[in-house]
């Protein structure tokens, strides 16, 4: 959760800003001070600091992490969140447990492909006819369930073969899906960081008049974006449901709520134009230990949860003046 | 001509004085506008008009010299001031709340309006009002938003007189209306002018100056010149006054053969709704083109149309022959045209960025190879991208938002230029904001990329920057091209076709 | 339809009583007598007066009203009791308006809907207990006749309605019994157990830990070391048990109880996670409350111990019966309990068919 204190910075080329302004010193140092903080509370946690621990921190930081990276694509591009998420899961988990007589490999591709398209539509709708994205993925959420439910007549999707199993190994004693999280960080971040797309995705994100002044593919960039999400999202999917070894429509759970929360405890804006994925990384990562904590010292649901409001609105705020104050 | 004028004058300006920083806006600006008077004030971009239509009404405080008003000398420290003290603005920029009626929006800001606002007395008064503005026929009921721009034009007049006031300041009321509309509001003027108040009309516009007003004062430079009654003025002796007598030559140059014969950029019948009608124009390589034109001319609204940026616009764009698909700003700069606006903050760069992802921002695809970036590419494009704008190199990782607004549009500009795929640059207003030594600059950048074989189209007012930089100039006025000038042309004739439009167009020295 | 114009001045002098002698056998009583008045008045309005006599009065369930606001068809359980019990009800005749929900404010707007229409009768689950208090009361005020189901009702308004409940304590019962069962089939006789339950707030999981802390209180070597709300989340459960086990280890945990199959498959999952051995010689028993296809499968495969029935089918049945014996005339009692079965390997093929429908 230390991974916070030292926000790693976008530009390569400008690794050191020199004016620092009073308020960014005193900004610094509210968070270290939070993340000394947090860490004497883990160090005096009974158990926290145990390798069985934090490999269970990471395992429940994985599914929403995953999840997380492609919801920073779609808010990096400027196009806020998606609140289509949980939905978007439910229905790529159905597919992917309905889809197991066909073997695993092949049931994965197509609940990816499931996810990808669903996504890609919303995307295409607001890169290309500049839709509010919250109000349009609201009403995703709902025809996404509805059609869910109308093809499934409501039941819980059971798996058709056994092959889902294999998406909870657990190699060299980690669960899959955490060198899964770890590999799509990375690559996230090295398309976000080495690519042109990504330098398109952090313009188009930071000012959309200006990229569509300037010619970029403001549209096919956006379109992109959601679908690389969609990929994530049903990646997923396909883990939740291994894990659950079932599916309906109420999958995704929380999940929308937990992927934004990760998104903005990480530090990226909601404005766009800013954030990383290994930022996103230790956000998962940082709700997920925070969370521990709580419960290893025996708090209940409701605390977990208030608690990790109360994080993301410490980062939020934090971010937003350390922004005021570089403008200043 | 005049109606109720007395020797007495209503309101008295005397040596008014404003600075911001070094720069002196107004240095001792004096007249006086006698009740009925409509008193015109002119001058070119620059010369301390608006400064002092600011300090008139209560939006800048002077540094020296006073406002009397009724022979009362007045402190207008802010615009609920000014509103007490009587003057009135009808601003350049529509304030009217489009989605009220009309009784709603003069009810608005109106000093006699309570907390419980009486509808049917104040009613009676709006009427009364607007029968006086020739808006017998409008409804107080109406939605602003049924209404045309003239007529908006007019409730915003009417809310201002309804303050009560004794000095109306209109600052260019017409700038972008219709003939038919503008002939509305010069009617209302008049109108006001009768019921006693006096009137400061400012105005790009000298037809409209010499047709309606009294009195001219003319600013030059942050002094005024001359106060003269319209009797004694003609347009070309009003530009005099506004330009002085440093006679402005267009600069011929040799380089019109420079590119060779072939057109780069052909557009013809550029029509955009209200703004812009049959626009023809032809560019050769290496030629530096300039659109002259005040606001609402239609000038801007030609660059955006061919850069694609405006989705209601017709017209035919070739590029080196090949056609690009209209309002579809991808599309144009794939055709090779790269468009600078003059909104350098809210269309232009990407102020959080650092500088070199700034200047090769629309030159991606250049640097990366199957969409991942060669790192040596980057650097040696944006190594050159730097010297060619003459940037700091150590600069290059900060943020665009930290540079000066000189080095900014540098940036702006230069990102548009040494690359092979860029034909056409179009800029909108290019030095806006800039000061001069960032001015020089960006000429000799623009210049220089016309030396290397683009077609280089800008907008601009500045009759300095018309004359200094372009081949050639088209003048625009009222959304129509007045005149195309090729070689040595006098400022001042650009400025009659800017400010006064075609009628002039037999005048012009060839 | 003239019939429920016949029906209706009943229940308004059983509601007249019921507010002066605001006790409710006495109602009963009362209401027996009123019947026989209503009686007369049908027989009086259509001729032809049937023998039966009950709360209901006549006629039989043909022909009848019945406003259903029950769970929505997007939750497996309730689309499966809904197939069930509108088909019942449907081909005995009666007329089933469908208002059923999973959100819990529309099922306040759809319930007040209910008692607009007049129904015969208003069949609800609660999805929140308390939101419904004011829906319930106002039905009664207009003589509306109201049955919950599955879930009890608010302790308020529990004279005010007829109940047909899943037997939550029998639930947690069945699961201590698993979970005792298979740690004695092991050879320990004592171990730490760890509970996910529902949402904490619900009655539902209230009751099965009312049974299941009893039941297990009876073998005191067995204690419960961490328990958690699960909020009926599987994944939310899946995390809350992969952090237990890492916080106890394999060593630490011997049992664990998910309240319904959903969520025990996630903690089992978890524990394999975390390298450890599940059911068999030594492994953590795990066992659900409320099956489900999954947890049959798994039950078979050995992974999950047992679970408990609770299945949509039987409550479902039991329900649309229930309101069949009701417009019957055959005076059911006020409060019904399902007889859940607990459901192990032994028997797990017994069940297999009923838990398969969600």
């Amino acid at each position: 959760m230390n991974l916070l204190a030292t926000p790693s910075r976008l530009d390569a080329e400008a690794p050191h800003q020199s004016r620092r302004s009073r308020t960014d010193v005193a900004i610094t140092a509210i968070v270290v001070l939070a993340v000394l903080a947090a860490i004497v509370m883990g160090l005096s946690t009974h158990r926290f600091v145990t390798l069985a621990n934090a490999k269970a921190i990471l395992t429940s930081a994985s599914l929403v992490g995953i999840a997380a990276l492609g919801l920073t694509l779609i808010t990096i591009g400027g196009s806020a969140v998606s609140l289509a998420v949980s939905q978007t899961v439910a229905v790529a988990g159905m597919v992917f447990l309905s889809a197991q007589s066909l073997g695993l490999l092949p049931a994965f591709v197509i609940a990816v492909v499931c996810g990808t398209v669903i996504t890609g539509l919303q995307g295409a709708v607001v890169g290309y006819a500049a839709a509010n994205p919250v109000v349009l993925t609201i009403a995703a959420s709902f025809a996404i369930t509805g059609v869910a439910t109308g093809v499934s007549g409501g039941t819980t999707v059971s798996p058709t073969g056994t092959g889902y199993d294999v998406l909870n190994a657990t190699p060299g004693g980690v669960a899959l899906s955490v060198y899964v999280l770890i590999v799509m960080a990375l690559v996230v971040e090295w398309v976000l960081r080495r690519t042109g797309f990504g330098r398109s995705l952090y313009l188009i994100g930071e000012n959309r008049p200006a990229a569509r002044a300037a010619g970029l593919p403001v549209g096919r960039t956006t379109v992109v974006a959601w679908l690389a999400a969609g990929a994530l999202f049903a990646v997923t999917a396909a883990f939740t449901a291994a894990f659950n070894t079932s599916a309906n429509v109420n999958l995704g759970g929380t999940l929308t709520f937990d992927a934004i929360a990760a998104v903005l405890a990480g530090g990226t804006p909601i404005s766009g134009g800013r954030g990383s994925a290994l930022r996103t990384l230790a956000g998962a990562v940082l709700i997920a230990a925070v969370s521990d904590i709580l419960l290893l010292r025996g708090y209940s649901t409701g605390v977990q949860i208030m608690v990790k409001g109360l994080i993301v609105l410490f980062v939020v705020v934090i971010v937003h003046l350390r922004a005021k104050g570089r403008q200043a | 001509m005049p109606s109720t004028r007395t020797d007495e004058p209503l309101v008295r300006v005397d040596g008014l004085v404003k600075s911001f920083g070094s720069t002196r806006a107004v240095r001792g600006a004096s007249f006086s506008i006698a009740p009925g008077e409509i008193h015109a004030l002119c001058g070119h971009n620059g010369a301390g008009k608006s400064t002092v239509v600011k300090m008139l009404s209560g939006q800048e405080i002077p540094d020296d010299g006073e406002i009397r008003i009724a022979g009362e000398v007045r402190d207008l420290r802010s615009r609920q001031a000014a509103q007490r003290s009587g003057v009135a603005l009808v601003d350049q920029e529509l304030s009217v709340v489009p989605a009220l009626t009309v009784a709603e929006n003069l009810m608005l800001g109106d000093l006699r309006v309570g907390w419980v606002n009486r509808r049917r007395s104040s009613g009676r008064r709006f009427r009364t009002l607007l029968d006086s503005l020739g808006l017998g026929d409008i409804g107080l009921d109406r939605r602003v938003s049924e209404l045309s721009m003239g007529e908006r034009q007019l409730i915003e007049i009417a809310r201002a007189l309804g303050q009560e006031a004794r000095l109306v300041i209109l600052d260019e009321p017409t700038a972008t209306l219709s003939d038919v509309e503008s002939d509305y509001v010069y009617a209302a003027v008049r109108n006001v002018a009768a019921a006693g108040c006096a009137v400061l009309f400012v105005s790009h516009r000298l037809g409209e100056v010499l047709g309606l007003c009294h009195n001219v004062t003319v600013m030059r430079d942050g002094a005024v010149v001359a106060t003269t009654p319209v009797a004694e003025l003609t347009i070309d002796s009003l530009i005099v006054q506004m330009l002085g007598e440093a006679p402005h030559r267009l600069d011929p140059r040799s380089g019109d053969d420079r590119g060779g014969d072939a057109d780069v950029l052909t557009v013809s019948g550029l029509s955009v709704p209200g703004r812009v009608d049959a626009f023809d124009i032809t560019l050769r390589a290496g030629q530096v083109c300039a659109v002259a034109g005040q606001l609402g001319s239609g000038a801007s609204d030609v660059l955006r149309a061919i850069a694609g940026l405006v989705p209601a616009a017709t017209a035919e764009v070739r590029v080196d022959g090949v056609a690009v698909r209209p309002g579809h700003p991808a599309a144009s700069a794939g055709a090779g045209i790269a468009f600078v606006s003059n909104d350098r903050k809210a269309e232009g760069l990407f102020l959080d960025k650092p500088v070199s992802w700034n200047l090769l921002a629309t030159r991606l695809p250049h640097v990366t190879r199957f969409g991942v970036i060669n790192r040596r590419r980057w650097t040696a494009t944006l190594a050159g991208l730097v010297e060619l704008c003459g940037l700091d190199g150590r600069r290059a990782g900060h943020s665009v938002g930290s540079l000066s607004g000189g080095n900014q549009q540098k940036v702006f500009v230069g990102r548009c230029l040494g690359r092979d795929d860029v034909r056409v640059l179009l800029l909108d207003d290019p030095t806006r904001g800039v000061d001069v030594g960032g001015r020089a600059a960006i000429h000799a950048l623009l210049r220089d990329a016309a030396r290397r074989g683009m077609a280089v189209l800008f907008s601009s007012t500045e009759l300095e920057e018309l004359l200094d930089l372009a081949d050639v100039v088209v003048t625009m006025h009222k959304g129509v091209v007045v005149q195309r000038h090729e070689g040595e042309t006098a400022g001042a004739v650009l400025l009659r076709e800017m400010t006064h439009g075609a009628a002039t167009v037999a005048e012009v020295p060839r | 339809m003239v019939r429920s114009h016949i029906v209706h001045p009943l229940p308004a002098s059983v509601h007249t009583l019921t507010a002066s002698g605001r006790r409710i056998r006495a109602t009963m009583a009362l209401a027996a007598v009123m019947a026989g008045v209503a009686l007369l008045a049908g027989a009086c309005g259509e001729g032809s007066a049937d023998g039966k006599s009950g709360t209901s009065g006549s006629g039989g369930v043909k022909g009848k009203t019945i406003n259903f606001v029950g769970y929505g068809k997007d939750n497996p359980w309730g689309a499966y009791f809904n197939t069930v019990f509108i088909g019942k009800l449907e081909s005995a005749g009666a007329k089933v308006v469908d208002l059923t929900t999973m959100d819990p404010g529309t099922a306040v707007t759809n319930f007040n809907q209910a008692i607009s229409n007049k129904p015969d009768l208003i069949v609800a689950a609660l999805l929140d207990t308390s939101s419904m208090v004011v829906p319930i009361k106002k039905a009664k005020q207009a003589n509306i006749p109201v049955l919950v189901y599955d879930g009890r009702p608010d302790p308020s308004v529990d004279g005010d309605v007829m109940q047909v409940l899943s037997d939550s304590e029998a639930l947690g019962i069945a699961a201590a019994q698993n979970l005792v069962e298979g740690l004695k089939a092991q050879g320990k006789e004592s171990g730490n157990l760890i509970v996910i339950t529902g949402t904490k707030s619900g009655f539902a999981a209230q009751d099965r830990m009312k049974g299941f802390d009893a039941e297990l209180a009876k073998t005191p070597g067995y204690k419960v070391i961490d328990n958690q709300d699960g909020n009926w989340d599987p994944t939310l459960s899946g995390k809350i048990a992969t952090q237990l086990f890492a916080k106890y280890g394999c060593a630490g945990i011997q049992g664990a109880y998910g309240m319904a199959d959903y969520m025990a498959l996630p903690i089992v999952a978890a524990a394999k996670q975390a390298g450890c051995e599940v059911g068999g010689k030594n492994g953590v028993i795990v066992t659900g409350s409320n099956c489900f296809k999954v947890g049959i499968d798994a039950i078979k495969a050995g992974t999950l111990y047992g679970t408990a029935t609770e299945d949509p089918g039987t409550i479902a049945e039991q329900t649309a019966g229930y309101v069949i014996r009701y417009f019957n005339g055959e005076n059911p009692p006020k409060k019904e309990l399902v007889k859940e079965e607990r459901v192990t390997a032994q028997n797990v093929d017994r069940y297999a068919a009923q838990c398969s429908k969600a």
